[in-house]
């Protein structure tokens, strides 16, 4: 029985932190040059510091509006400040959420028939990875959370011993100027650093989950530790990897696979592991949030068929998507286009203030 | 007068004793007495509640009742047969009773001596019904019934044969007490109250079973056990449908919430002390009659990897045997299958001499590597139950049978390789560093077998996170089983992975129901301060 | 309940269907590759490759293994690789490869199109070490050497010759990084076979290929091989004799334990002049005087500025036949350059063949002995420095 059916699922603030930054942490692991677009090298060494100030402006407005509506999310703030424009809302979380599913299972299998299993069959292992999903969206949000921390706690492990294992392959020589292919990447990669963030979109909807009001501290841990990683694997890549990490895929699994050679022979087993458990926990959750926005949309009539229905769709999607790298490119493009971002965490909250700013003065003036 | 009671008592065939109407006659109809009518009320009349025992009982065998004269006044002893204690019966119960003299005495007279002027026993109770007086008869009580009076005097003089108290057999204890529970539930009660001599350790009887009627204890600390929690328990046991419950694992459905996981939430020990452990922690434990194993609750998973020997040790050794045991884990449930998936699906995986070694040891076996796993280890466990079942001296048989098949004969016949030899010793030897979490490990290695053989290090990945998600989604009582590890506090750590020092675990009293995302607590109250070390 | 048990038991029966969903293959059906060659003919590819092949007999505890040599053909490597399995209908399996040669054609051909496939192949570990053979690779795989030892005498030589200073780090990984950058050339071991007693054949390093625009350009010697170690700061370990005394009659054998080397980058009069400085740390292994007797403080120091001139004239020696006269950047220079002078080298990266005819490289070099050997009561330990 979908647990969130019962009652609302709490989870504590570092719980909510851990899932994020995990699902944050896809990113790295499913680096593609040709298709992700972004510069690499030394040039995401400073956009990443860039990104990671330009966030905090771009969050004002929503930290402005649900700061007077303590354990909501922004979608029940909506609901509550106009019906109609909630119900607009549930649709655009709903369709992002999905999308962030649907592009989740396609890169999974990408990765896996170019990294591991080439002449596995990417509809089987679509089909397994959404099976598996659809599994733990039943178990539940705190279910889940509980898992991405213990899974984060293993990340962190695994990447003190790629740092062990590495130490020799250092060569300061790759680290370059990070303006030398100019400001305007600098720019776009900084950009990207924001629009990529779909976490936002995920951290909005999940405030209501939180068993305390601190919205703050939970974003400033999310921010922080997501980034600090990030930058951190990001350095690695540059320094170890050098022009390797730029040119070819999945530079994260070299890293691992080079880095059990000092000791364990090789490491990518663990990279294996712990990148099947990253993106389940991601699909899972924005499969969570997908369902619970359909839910809304439709009443709450149809109970545990939700899910299946999302989990169904999201499956047919990533089969046809990872059959074509040009449309995965497309929406990955689509979704860090900044779209979802701007739509759902600038707009929406700067459009609901307005709502509630011009709710507040109608009185006023009826009064005088 | 005292030697003429004892033969009457003792000797089940005196005519006598049948003229008098015991219960004995084969007049009378087999066939079980239904619960409803024994809730009836006892009568005054002596004949007419013996009549009514007569028939309710059925006859049985066992049942011994003799009528004997005290003061003039009508009596009617009844026990069970080889349930009392006849010497305790003979010194506590007879003499006083051959002696007593009361002047113009009738059955509340007696009745009155009876229950305010003496003690035939330590254990005394008066009870009104039919039923209660077969509870109190099956229980080991030697039971009065005086005409005249509506009202029965249940006497404890339990004297049945039991197990004495010895070495437990499923935790072994290197340092520490040899000491384990027995069948009695009173015995195992005492071990327990000899180690919290605090008058706010509370024993709650609860009798549960139709039929069986078994005595069942809870057990805690009333300063310390969440009273939500002891309710909790009630309610659950008091919805035992159960005819006969004949041992621990009948309550344990009852109690567990969600059984669709391999994982119990629900422990046991056989151990006094273990028990007592958790006890002061704001668990209750169940005991059960009949039964040496102890259930607790709430029980969390990491549970599973503490034992009283890491507390006798020095922190560095029991915090290694700690993480040995969990690696022991992990090895018995996870290696066969990563050996299966990584031999088949990522042989580069593998250090180049290693994976000579295996193929040549594999070059000529008939079975696919899933297939020579599965019938290995299926073999193991074929080995293992028979060992368990069979008396000592042909288990010793079987356990060099077995190593000569496995070990020798199978690897030489080419069935299986070497190498997959050396995956089950180490996959059996690590399952029995953990015995309570023996029955999950047994299944889930032949689980994974399957999946690493079908879907490769992919499959384990997926069946690994789904393991843990699983076990992440359980609660016990409303405490997640893998707290204190996710949701995590920094302070419940001193006693998780590895074990702190006494200096540290005495500092903070640790109780299950303050683990972090506990139901029984109001997290939104308690939650986001500062300086409560939680991550 | 039993709706969910019969779902659960349905989705293990499916399970055992999908069997075939991940292409699993046996270890037993696999042709595990030891090592591999690549040489060049008229139609394309000629893959040399040695195989692992077990001789097991059940029950036996100590099996033998075989080495048995493949050698197929094609327009690609790809091709020629999956002809294996006409052999013996097993897959090929090139992950627990631990050598790859290329033929001297072949490197002469074009590093690139010959690494490219093991490159981008999943089972290939990045930590491959490759070699280039003097003359055909395929000489080298099927080199009569101790049966089945080929492939771990290669890798103890390589390992050793690492240790010793005669090579750097041959990888796979390091070759694409080398091809894949800017300007920088890849370099690799040079291997050749040494007959012995007629049956059995031993391997020796014998230099170093250096490679321009992915092409083979040119073969050091392992002296030479030196001088490329010492300036690009890999060398670990090595072994110098230098003569010194009077009329140089006396002998000395430094052992050399670190060397560091650094570059910096200046730009003058338009021109880049890369200060390369060298510094040794050893200790003295062997001396033999020309009277017999003890020596004087000043010999030690003599023996030091002796040991700081060869390297400085080997690396001299390497560098100008490397850098200047083939015009091959083993050295990185041009990665020195993209780092310390971005703007600079944006500006010329295309007219860089003409910036190493106008380029400078000055050396430093300077030498410790810090352990003058168990022979001592004739030394004191003294720092100097002599600049070249």
């Amino acid at each position: 029985m979908l647990n969130e059916q019962i009652r609302v699922p709490k989870i504590s603030r570092a719980q909510l932190v851990a899932l994020l930054v995990l699902t944050r942490l896809f990113i790295l692991l499913i680096f593609v040059p040709t298709t992700h677009e972004s510069p690499g090298g030394t040039t995401s060494l400073v956009s990443i510091l860039f990104g990671y100030l330009l966030t905090v402006p771009v969050l004002i407005p929503v930290f402005l509006l649900l700061r007077d509506y303590p354990g909501m999310d922004l979608y029940q703030v909506a609901r509550q400040l106009s019906p109609r424009l909630g119900k607009l809302a549930a649709a655009g979380f709903y369709l992002v959420c999905l999308l962030a599913v649907i592009e989740t299972a396609a890169q999974f299998s990408i990765f896996l028939t170019s990294a591991v299993y080439p002449r596995a069959s990417s509809l089987w292992l679509v089909l397994i990875f959404c099976g598996a999903v659809l599994y733990l969206v039943f178990l539940g949000l705190e279910a889940v959370t509980r898992t991405a921390a213990i899974l984060l706690v293993a990340v962190c492990a695994s990447g003190v011993l790629l740092v062990l294992g590495l130490w020799k392959f250092w060569d300061v020589l790759n680290l370059y100027s990070p303006f030398y292919e100019g400001f305007s990447a600098v720019l776009y990669s900084t950009v990207l650093c924001v629009t990529q963030n779909l976490e936002l979109v995920a951290l909005v909807l999940l405030v209501s989950n939180l068993n305390t009001d601190q919205i703050r501290s939970t974003f400033w841990g999310y921010h922080n530790l997501s980034n600090l990683m990030i930058w951190l694997m990001a350095f690695a890549a540059v320094v170890i990897l050098g022009n390797d990490g730029e040119t070819r895929s999945f530079p994260v699994y070299t890293m691992f696979a080079l880095s059990g050679s000092n000791v364990f022979y090789r490491f990518d087993y663990i990279l294996i592991m712990l990148w099947v458990g990253t993106s389940m926990i991601r699909a899972a959750m924005y499969l969570l949030l997908a369902s619970r926005m359909l839910n809304e949309l439709t009443g709450r009539r149809f109970g545990w068929w939700i899910p299946a229905l999302n989990g169904a769709i999201a499956a047919v999607a990533a089969v046809v998507v990872a059959g074509d790298i040009r449309q995965l490119r497309l929406l990955y493009l689509s979704l860090a286009s900044g779209l979802p971002v701007y739509l759902l965490v600038v707009l929406l909250p700067t459009v609901l203030l307005a709502i509630r700013w011009k709710g507040k003065r109608e009185p006023k003036e009826g009064q005088a | 007068m005292m030697k003429k009671l004892w033969q009457q008592l003792l000797d089940p065939h005196s005519e006598e004793r049948t003229r008098q109407g015991g219960l004995f006659d084969a007049s009378q109809p087999q066939g079980v007495g239904s619960r409803k009518e024994a809730q009836a009320r006892l009568k005054r009349d002596l004949l007419e509640n013996m009549v009514k025992i007569r028939s309710l009982a059925q006859n049985t065998a066992d049942l011994q009742d003799r009528q004997i004269e005290v003061s003039g006044v009508r009596v009617s002893i009844l026990m069970c047969e080889g349930m009392v204690n006849l010497s305790q019966f003979g010194e506590s119960m007879v003499k006083p009773l051959s002696r007593l003299e009361l002047k113009d005495a009738d059955g509340e007279a007696v009745a009155e001596w009876v229950s305010r002027n003496t003690a035939l026993s330590g254990d005394q109770k008066e009870f009104f019904t039919y039923d209660e007086l077969f509870t109190f008869l099956m229980a080991g009580f030697v039971v009065l019934l005086i005409d005249g009076v509506d009202r029965g005097i249940a006497c404890g003089m339990q004297g049945y044969s039991f197990r004495s108290v010895s070495e437990p057999s499923t935790e072994m204890n290197i340092t520490g007490s040899r000491e384990g529970f027995v069948e009695p539930i009173r015995i195992n009660l005492t071990m327990i109250r000899r180690r919290i001599r605090s008058p706010s350790l509370r024993f709650e009887l609860l009798s549960v079973g139709s039929k069986s009627r078994t005595d069942v204890c809870l057990v805690y600390l009333t300063d310390t056990a969440d009273p939500k929690l002891v309710e909790a328990v009630k309610q659950k046991l008091a919805r035992v449908s159960a005819d006969l419950i004949l041992s621990q694992g009948y309550l344990k459905p009852y109690l567990e919430g969600r059984p669709l996981s391999p994982f119990s939430t629900v422990g046991t020990t056989e151990r006094p002390d273990t028990l007592c452990a958790k006890v002061n922690e704001g668990r209750i434990a169940i005991l059960v009659d009949g039964t040496p194993f102890a259930l607790i609750v709430p029980y969390l998973f990491s549970e599973h990897f503490q034992s009283m020997d890491d507390y006798s040790y020095r922190p560095y050794y029991g915090s290694f045997l700690r993480l040995l045991k969990y690696l022991s884990f992990l090895i018995s449930v996870f290696l066969p299958g990563l050996y299966v998936a990584i031999t088949i699906f990522n042989p580069e995986m593998l250090p180049d001499t290693l994976l000579y070694n295996i193929a040549t040891s594999e070059q000529q076996t008939p079975f696919s590597m899933m297939t020579e796993a599965l019938v290995i280890h299926l073999i193991y466990e074929i080995m293992r139950e028979a060992g368990l079942r069979l008396p000592r001296p042909v288990g010793h048989a079987v356990s060099i049978i077995g190593a000569l098949v496995i070990g020798d004969a199978a690897v030489t016949a080419g069935i299986i390789g070497s190498s997959m030899v050396m995956v089950v010793a180490l996959t059996a030897l690590s399952s029995f560093v953990v015995p309570s979490l023996y029955e999950p490990a047994a299944v889930l290695k032949f689980v994974f077998i399957l999946i690493g053989g079908t879907w490769g290090l992919f499959g384990i990945s997926v069946g690994m996170v789904l393991l843990l998600a699983n076990l992440c989604a359980l609660e016990s009582f409303g405490i997640p089983i893998t707290a204190p590890t996710s949701p995590c506090a920094a302070a419940d750590f001193r006693d998780n992975f590895w074990r702190s020092s006494w200096e540290k675990l005495g500092k903070l009293r640790l109780r299950v129901q303050d683990l972090p995302g506990s139901r029984l607590k109001d997290e939104r109250s308690a939650g986001g301060k500062k300086g409560e070390g939680r991550c | 309940m039993n709706r969910r048990r019969m779902a659960v038991l349905t989705a293990f029966a499916v399970s055992l269907v999908l069997c075939g969903c991940m292409n699993r293959v046996e270890l037993k059906d696999r042709t595990i590759i030891r090592m591999i060659g690549v040489d060049t003919d008229e139609e394309g590819f000629v893959v040399t490759m040695l195989q692992f092949s077990p001789q097991a007999k059940p029950g036996e505890q100590n099996s033998s293994s075989a080495a048995v040599v493949i050698q197929t053909s094609g327009r690609s490597i790809s091709e020629a690789v999956s002809k294996v399995s006409h052999y013996n209908g097993n897959e090929v399996f090139l992950g627990n490869s631990s050598f790859l040669v290329v033929g001297q054609e072949a490197a002469q051909e074009g590093l690139e199109r010959t690494l490219n496939y093991f490159n981008a192949n999943h089972e290939v570990s990045p930590e491959l070490y490759v070699a280039m053979a003097q003359g055909r690779a395929e000489s080298i795989i099927r080199a009569k050497s101790q049966e089945g030892s080929n492939p771990t005498q290669l890798k103890s030589l390589v390992e050793q010759g690492r240790r010793n200073g005669l090579l750097g780090r041959p990888t796979l990984r390091d070759v694409m990084n080398r091809l894949q950058s800017n300007r920088a050339e890849p370099y690799l071991p040079v291997l050749t076979t040494v007959e012995l007693d007629g049956n059995e054949d031993v391997l020796k390093i014998v230099g170093m290929a250096v490679f321009r625009d992915g092409r083979l350009q040119d073969t050091l010697s392992i002296e030479q091989t030196r001088g490329v170690l010492w300036a690009t700061n890999e060398l670990n370990r090595a072994l110098i004799t230098v003569d010194f005394g009077e009329e140089d009659a006396s002998r000395a054998s430094v052992e050399l334990k670190k060397s560091r080397s650094r570059v910096k980058v200046e730009i003058v009069r338009g021109y880049p002049v890369f200060h390369l400085s060298i510094r040794s740390q050893g200790s003295i292994r062997e001396v033999s005087f020309d009277r017999g007797g003890g020596a004087q403080v000043d010999e030690l120091t003599e023996i030091q500025n002796q040991v700081a001139e060869t390297i400085r004239a080997t690396v001299r020696q390497t560098i100008d036949r490397v850098f200047f006269e083939q015009k091959s950047d083993v050295f990185r220079y041009s990665e020195f350059l993209k780092k310390y002078a971005p703007t600079y080298w944006k500006e010329h990266e295309k007219d860089w063949d003409r910036l190493i005819e106008k380029s400078r490289v000055e050396i430093e070099v300077s030498c410790q002995i810090d352990h003058p050997g168990l022979e001592n009561k004739h030394h004191q330990i003294v720092k100097m420095t002599r600049s070249a």
